[in-house]
């Protein structure tokens, strides 16, 4: 025994003088460690992607209030006169504009959060080069104009809807900085955009289909010239359009439809799109728009204003009491994009007929449930043979499209009181509305004063859906006129039920808005005035 | 006075004469004795030898005292089948000795001791008494002494004693294993004297770190339950079963979900709004998860609630440490003891939904316009069309059935001397509501104790734990996720049609993916199994006598996976939402200790010192690898290679974090008078940078036994006191319990921020996350004071202790006190200091009122938390509050509600121009809306605006200011019942979305919000505003208000029991010790004024499992 007990006390002692220490150093095994990152030059392209990322999520059905993810892009048109959400009157986007905006609208919010988080990832990659940067100057510069670029647009939008915020170029040394930043005024803010995308026109590569995900000249160029369009630099902002126009790299593409979809995202007229890829990096547009019947949720409701703004194909204004126009089918005779962008009470979509009035016995039913509330779906960038996963579509959506700037051109003309042409007309509208699977008859109007209601309707028919409708009636200050009074969906006359008010046209009635001169601007959320006294 | 043999259970001698009398009475049966026959052949041995070979040819066993038997004394036996009287005549021939058998037992006393005493000759005062413990049962063998004087005497066989004393003598009367007694002689000639068991009131040893000790002499505030409260009491899970039965110790139980009902545990309250404040669990010196445990392996549950007991384990301490001792074996022949139960649950409360007509005509109103035609409200109301038009409840569907219950649990016990085992195995099923919604656990423990030389003892523990939960599942297609979403689901849409039609498919939903019971029905499944073994091992080494050194090594090995199939359904109109999916997930935990510790502890005259030093790191790394395929052909090979190749997916990550750590313990006291302790922790973790490292983790404490002093002990008019302990004790704790994040001061790039440019899938990083490099701990400083006592020889009991914790450093993640300008979210800060402060009251009393004897336990705790500063977020807001403005706020509690105080609604459009203007919360206020209090303006008095910066108040906190729990407990002849009522005040809860307001999102109405204001018959208040159609949005009614905000107070009725336990001499004739059967039923019910239909243990949106009701019947069976 006492043998045993020796050799058990030896044992123990072994073992203390084995495991008195263990490894009490542990960093994280999957990702780079801040110091060692920029050890290679090849990193900084990592950190590039991720300010493209930013807060955008793949694969699934969370919404992002990203400026370009495809829902926080394209359903800031529920903010305007094209689109309702079908999530009702409360919604954050139709809060925005019915009169009830408040410094806690989530979606407001949300942009405003989004904004910055995308900002911070490039300020963070942006000092990261300027320090750290060891590697090939040239692939530097255009990386570098890459995420000027992309903080540039964030402070673009920003200034459009907020106006006057904090303008951060520098991460923050420390986290309680950021409590404590002051508002810029929206001169300012302007002024960083136009001085940020001239540099970024310099530094970024041409267009070129191979690298039309990326940042590039054009679309620098286009923003400059939103920019300038929006602060009434007409001259400045057709200068910047005709350099995108001269350098010839982008068209028109013959079929329209297409663009919108994964089939052909790589045309030349999409200078810069929100990139998705199938099942990888997907988008679940077809979840949130397709029809019930296809398992969608409806969620984009397409507004009778919308459908009314589309022209007979012998190019007169849409009349409900025009012979051309047939309550059974809805696209006879209209501007084929109407066909395009919307699906319709009795169309095919999908090869199935897509029934929704209100007499129906179909889920699609109007206001059955999660279902259309307008009568109107959008068709727009869905590609209809897609049978994947709803979340996982892989088709990009136009940020910025040439048939916008053949357009801003225009009016960027037109307002800066430069003579209108037929060439320029055709060159221009002209072109954008003939297109191959378009085929409207030409504009000749070259009277400034006529042409403005027309070119502004030509560009809410181009770019349905795309979300710039609301930046257009801030610029345009048309918002009042517009978001005002009753809003009314798809014409249903030969219906039985009837919505809750009466219409000459048999149109159901959706709800109404008020808007106020003080929506122009939106509020800086509360939370953000609630941490920070500056921002009150 | 010292036993021989397997006498751990004092209570055994008493009782084994009670039935040795029992026996005289009933004969009729041959007991064991009788009909057994021994063999023996010994030469010259001794009588000890002698004996000990009649124990191994039978199972018989001896008891006796030492001295009056001599065992060292030479006998011859040679004997051939005799009987047991036979064999004992011969072997203790010539010693005047008597003995007694009872069945196998055999009790061995000196011939004529009692007979001795009672003959005594009288002189003085002839004092005669009966000592009995407090089950009535005589106590043989007690010392009755005059105090001062050898004078004294010795119980006999009936507990009786007999002696001579002076009026004013001070009579003391001891028992090993009970509560000594004094007991003034005054004019009474006759004596009964109710001995109390130690385990029950002074000598109760409790479990304290590295060690136990004697629980008069704890300083801390320690909390701690024995098996027999756990034994009885058939909850699958250990924390649910600590509920109501400590103070100071809240258990909340917010899910009823079999395999995830596990209660959260907070002690003393909720210690932090940073890291997780909750307790440090450890299973016999390892952390682990106490709901992993079967609860009949628990010897004692220890709670150390104050800094003095929990600074030894540093730096996770802050929140208190409960440990838990698992059962050892005990000396003695093999014990096995049974404990089984079935059952069934249902849930406690169930919300009502409006009928699917009302509801059709509530929408119309809503709409303003004829979603529903009144032919359609008509069918809905007739059910002429019910296939399409019906008046279904999902939720009711969904949460079908009482789910079955079961549990056994089997465990074996016994050894000699040096070699004792403890083995058991353990069996849980429980059904839930749902179909295919089940949980089964299986736990398999071996304790071993070898005292492998005179002064080395190994003691292993090794435990192994099997659990599989199924589930059923969403199919794919749809958003929501695995049971709890199938719920919502089921809470959300209102009941239109049926789930399943005549013809078998299933019906569209309103998602187009069919409904929530539906998807019950479907081929999807989760399963969600969980493998843990572990192995304990300890070495206890005595070089020299009172130093003990010992040495634990424990491994412990932990698998969980998850394997979430969602399937493929067909719908009626023959579309199939989609794909078919499959995850599957593993995930190991890998977690190595060793810890060595040196304790000497001795006693020097009055003096007694305790020193313990020891050290000991932790290690765990972790892995987990995610699988997913999806379009599976058809339904039935769900494994992860039938799934189409082209959209699969893998994912998998790692983590690993030490700890090292020296600490220390000193004790001493004074004549067990005066105490003081002091213990120091240093711990080192790798969650924190190099400078930061090692905190330091100190504690003081200091008691008082007044009751040992000798001016009460003497003191007469004192006597009622037994004990009165004051006691005092300050300590530093941390707390590092950040979750999910083992490197939160490291700033990384982290990868995944991936993006498409054109074809391909470009890999991304960023820095998403604002860290502190020099993190380190968060601290808890804790004081309490605090006084015990026992009164009237152990009936009553009162404690009482005050608290005191501030808690600053916190290791918080500011998020909603930065500014979203950061653009990062942000890792944990050392930032914010809060303070709990609070009263524990715990009052007893057991009695015997002829033959009841009953026992009331009751315990109170009032906390009140405040949070002191945010560090980050100390914005003035324009109404003086000072916080973030939303969640936290200097001077008032964490987890607080924080907006509009409202005045019922507006009767017509027309009050609202009458009431102040409150167009920046509601800007179009009309009838039926919430009329909100305008609170203050830029003055500070009401400025007639109601406003997000002025008005917004605090309406209450989800932190319970009032935990109390009551445990009634009564026996009478073989029947015992108990009753434990617990519950909490000064609360707030709030359900919003699907579980809180109407029509969210397309969801349904529940019967208390269809008695909305009805503009036709307005009234002031009533139970719901205006209804409207809320989309996903929360409109200006639906603001934080005190309308949303509910008083969560409940009393419960969380336990009851009624048990009978056979008499012994039927069970023991057929050899069994013990046999107990009982009725329980668990949440029977509770009083509250909650939203109807939801308990008020549930917040949230819907998306929950009810609480379950549960009733069992139930065996204990020894044998």
């Amino acid at each position: 025994m006492k043998y045993l007990n020796k050799t058990i006390i030896a044992a123990v002692a072994c073992t203390f003088l084995l495991i008195t220490s263990c490894d009490m150093e542990r960093s994280p095994l999957d990702q780079f460690s801040t110091t060692t990152f920029w050890d290679s030059p090849d990193n900084a392209e990592l950190a590039l992607t991720g300010c493209y990322k930013a807060s955008n999520v793949y694969n699934s059905s969370g919404f992002v209030r990203d400026w370009w993810a495809y829902n926080g892009m394209i359903f800031m048109d529920f903010a305007s006169d094209n689109a309702y959400d079908r999530r009702g009157d409360n919604s954050g986007y139709f809060r925005m504009v019915n009169g009830t905006l408040q410094s806690n609208n989530a979606h407001v919010r949300d942009y405003w959060k989004v904004s910055y988080a995308k900002i911070s990832r490039c300020n963070i990659f942006l000092d990261g080069m300027e320090t750290n940067f060891t590697g090939d100057a040239a692939k530097g510069t255009q990386w570098i104009g890459e995420a000027r670029f992309i903080r540039a647009t964030q402070y673009f939008y920003l200034s459009q809807y907020f106006q006057n915020v904090p303008l951060v170029t520098k991460p923050f040394e420390d986290t309680q900085d950021a409590n404590n930043v002051a508002l810029s005024s929206k001169a300012e803010i302007v002024t960083f955009v136009i001085d940020e995308l001239k540099k970024s026109v310099e530094e970024l590569a041409s267009y070129s289909v191979e690298g039309r995900a990326h940042a590039n000249k054009q679309a620098a160029l286009a923003f400059l010239g939103r920019m300038y369009l929006a602060e009434k630099r007409f001259t400045e902002a057709a200068e910047v359009y005709k350099q995108i126009i001269d350098m010839g790299e982008n068209d028109i593409d013959p079929d329209y439809a297409s663009i919108f979809t994964d089939e052909n995202e790589a045309s030349t007229e999409n200078i810069f799109s929100s990139q998705y890829l199938q099942d990888l990096a997907g988008s679940a547009l077809p979840q949130h728009c397709w029809p019930a019947q296809d398992g969608g949720w409806c969620i984009m409701c397409p507004l009778g204003d919308l459908f009314e703004s589309y022209q007979f194909t012998d190019g007169t204004d849409f009349d409900f009491n025009s012979p051309l126009y047939d309550s059974s089918n809805l696209t006879e005779n209209r501007d084929p994009r109407l066909g395009y962008t919307l699906i319709t009470n009795k169309s095919m979509f999908r090869g199935k007929e897509y029934i929704c009035d209100p007499d129906a016995k179909t889920s699609d039913r109007v206001m059955g449930g999660q279902t259309t509330q307008t009568g109107f779906l959008m068709r727009k960038f869905s590609n209809e043979s897609y049978s994947g996963n709803m979340q996982r579509y892989g088709g990009d959506v136009p940020v910025i499209r040439y048939a916008e700037v053949l357009l801003s051109y225009l009016e960027a003309k037109l307002e800066a009181g430069d003579a209108i042409t037929q060439d320029l007309l055709d060159a221009t509208i002209n072109k954008v509305r003939g297109r191959a699977s378009v085929n409207m008859p030409p504009i000749t109007e070259t009277n400034s004063s006529l042409l403005r209601p027309i070119l502004r309707n030509e560009r809410r028919v181009e770019m349905a859906l795309e979300g710039t409708r609301l930046w257009d009636l801030f610029r345009w200050h048309t918002a009042i006129e517009e978001l005002n009074g009753d809003v009314w969906g798809c014409p249903f006359p030969d219906a039985v039920r009837k919505s809750n008010k009466e219409d000459a046209y048999g149109r159901w009635y959706v709800s109404s808005r008020q808007f106020r001169e003080s929506d122009y601007k939106w509020p800086i959320p509360q939370t953000e005035q609630d941490i920070n006294p500056n921002l009150r | 006075m010292h036993l021989y043999l397997n006498m751990k259970n004092k209570m055994k001698l008493s009782v084994l004469f009670l039935m040795l009398t029992m026996f005289c009475a009933s004969a009729s049966v041959k007991s064991y004795s009788q009909v057994t026959e021994i063999s023996i052949h010994l030469e010259n041995t001794t009588v000890k030898k002698a004996l000990d070979e009649i124990k191994s040819e039978s199972q018989f066993s001896f008891w006796f005292r030492n001295g009056e038997v001599n065992l060292s004394k030479t006998v011859t036996v040679n004997m051939d089948h005799q009987n047991i009287r036979k064999v004992l005549d011969a072997v203790l021939a010539g010693q005047d000795l008597a003995y007694s058998i009872d069945e196998k037992h055999i009790v061995i006393y000196k011939n004529q001791e009692s007979s001795a005493q009672i003959n005594s000759i009288q002189q003085e005062k002839a004092i005669r008494g009966t000592v009995v413990d407090d089950q009535g049962i005589p106590i043989i063998g007690a010392n009755v002494v005059i105090k001062g004087t050898t004078n004294g005497s010795i119980t006999d066989l009936d507990g009786n004693f007999i002696l001579q004393a002076n009026k004013g003598d001070l009579l003391t009367v001891s028992y090993i294993g009970y509560n000594s007694q004094e007991i003034r002689i005054k004019d009474q000639t006759a004596i009964n004297i109710i001995l109390k068991e130690d385990s029950q009131a002074l000598d109760e040893v409790v479990v304290v770190g590295y060690g136990v000790q004697k629980k008069a002499n704890v300083i801390g505030s320690i909390a701690q339950i024995g098996a027999e409260k756990l034994e009885n009491r058939s909850t699958p899970k250990l924390s649910n079963a600590l509920t109501g039965q400590m103070s100071g110790v809240t258990v909340i139980q917010r899910s009823g979900q079999p395999g995830v009902d596990g209660g959260e545990v907070r002690i003393r309250g909720v210690g932090s709004f940073g890291a997780t404040p909750s307790a440090l669990v450890l299973i016999d010196g390892i952390p682990g998860d106490m709901n992993d445990v079967n609860s009949d392996d628990v010897e004692t549950v220890s709670v150390l609630k104050d800094a003095s007991t929990a600074a030894i384990y540093g730096a996770r301490a802050a929140n208190g440490v409960i440990l838990i001792t698992t059962k050892n074996g005990t000396e003695g022949k093999v014990k096995v003891s049974y404990n089984g139960y079935v059952g069934f649950n249902k849930a406690t409360e169930l919300p009502q939904f409006v009928d699917t007509w009302r509801y059709a005509e509530l929408v119309n109103e809503v709409r303003q316009s004829e979603v529903y035609t009144a032919e359609d409200i008509q069918k809905y109301k007739d059910g002429s069309d019910p296939e399409h038009y019906g008046n279904f409840n999902y939720l009711e569907d969904v949460l079908s059935r009482n789910g079955f219950q079961t549990g056994h649990d089997i465990s074996i016990n016994g050894g000699d001397k040096k070699n004792k085992y403890m083995l058991s195995f353990g069996y849980l099923d429980q059904e839930g509501l749902v179909e295919k919604n089940d949980y089964k656990r299986y736990n398999a423990r071996i304790n071993l104790v070898n005292q492998l030389a005179s002064n080395l003892t190994l003691t292993s523990r090794m435990s192994g734990m099997y659990s599989m939960r199924n589930e059923p599942n969403v199919p794919g297609g749809d958003d929501a996720n695995g049971l709890l979403g199938i719920i919502q689901k089921a809470v959300r849409y209102p009941g239109l049609t049926p789930s399943i039609l005549s013809d078998g498919t299933y019906t569209t939903g309103r998602e187009h993916h069919g409904t929530a019971p539906a998807w019950v029905d479907s081929d999807s499944f989760l399963q969600n199994p969980n493998y843990t073994i572990s192995a304990n091992l300890k070495l206890d080494y005595e070089p020299i006598k009172d130093l003990k050194l010992s040495a634990i090594g424990a491994y412990e090995n932990t698998s969980i996976e998850n394997k979430n199939y969602k399937s493929t359904i067909t719908l009626e109109d023959g579309t199939i939402p989609g794909p078919s999916s499959l995850t599957e997930e593993t995930n190991r935990t890998i977690y190595k200790t060793f810890q060595a510790t040196a304790n000497y502890s001795r006693t020097f005259g009055v003096h007694n010192i305790d020193v313990l030093a020891g050290y000991s790191w932790e290690q765990e790394d972790y892995h987990n690898l995610i699988g997913s395929r999806d379009n599976f052909p058809g339904n039935d090979l769900p494994y992860i290679d039938a799934g189409a190749p082209d959209n699969q997916t893998s994912e998998g990550t790692a983590w690993g974090w030490a700890i090292q750590s020296y600490f220390g313990r000193v004790k001493y006291n004074y004549a067990e008078r005066y105490l003081f302790e002091s213990t120091f922790r240093y711990d080192g973790s790798s969650r924190f940078p190099d400078d930061n490292k090692y905190g330091f983790f100190p504690s003081l404490a200091a008691g008082w036994r007044v009751s040992e002093e000798s001016f009460m002990k003497d003191n007469e008019d004192l006597s009622w006191i037994s004990g009165l302990k004051f006691k005092v004790s300050w300590g530093r704790l941390g707390n590092q319990n950040v979750p999910n994040n083992y490197y939160p001061y490291q700033s990384v790039y982290a990868l995944g921020e991936n993006y498409a440019f054109g074809d391909s899938y470009s890999s991304g990083a960023a820095i998403n996350v604002a860290t502190d490099p020099t993190l380190k701990w968060e601290e808890t400083e804790t004081y309490d004071i605090g006084m015990e006592s026992v009164l009237f020889n152990g009936k009553l009991t009162f404690n009482a202790s005050y608290f005191h914790r501030n808690t600053y450093d916190i290791l918080y993640k500011p998020t909603s006190s930065v500014s979203t300008v950061l653009g990062q979210s942000t890792s944990q800060m050392n930032m914010g200091e809060m303070n709990n402060s609070g009263w524990e009251f715990e009052l007893g009393h057991q009695n015997k009122v002829g033959e009841v004897s009953y026992n009331v336990n009751a315990n109170l705790t009032l906390i009140s938390n405040e949070v002191a500063t945010l560090g980050v977020g100390n914005v003035t807001q324009l109404n003086g509050m000072v916080g973030n403005g939303s969640s936290l706020f200097i001077g008032y509690p964490m987890q607080m509600y924080y907006g509009y105080q409202t005045d019922g609604v507006f009767l017509n459009d027309g009050e609202v121009a009458e009431w102040a203007d409150q167009t920046a919360v509601n800007p179009s206020s009309q009838a039926g809306d919430f009329r909100y209090k305008d609170i203050s303006g830029p003055d500070g008095v009401p400025d007639g605006e109601v406003d997000p910066n002025y008005d917004r108040t605090f309406l209450g906190s989800r932190i319970p200011k009032y935990t109390f729990g009551l445990n009634l407990g009564a026996e009478y002849k073989g029947f015992d019942f108990s009753a434990l009522f617990q519950g909490v005040a000064d609360v707030k809860g709030y359900m919003n979305y699907f579980a809180g307001f109407a029509l969210a999102n397309q969801g349904n109405i529940q019967e208390w919000q269809g008695n909305c204001f009805d503009p036709e018959n307005p009234v002031r208040n009533p139970e719901y505003p205006r209804i409207q159609d809320l989309g996903n949005s929360t409109p200006p009614n639906y603001q934080t208000s005190d309308f949303w905000v509910l008083n969560a107070s409940y009393v419960r009725l969380k336990n009851l029991q009624l048990g009978y336990t056979l008499p012994k001499h039927i069970t023991s004739s057929i050899g069994i010790e013990n046999l107990r059967f009982y009725l329980q039923g668990e949440n029977l019910f509770c009083i509250n004024s909650y939203r109807e239909g939801w308990d008020p243990e549930i917040n949230g949106t819907g998306s929950y499992y009810p609480i379950l009701a549960t009733y069992t019947f139930g065996v204990n069976l020894k044998f």
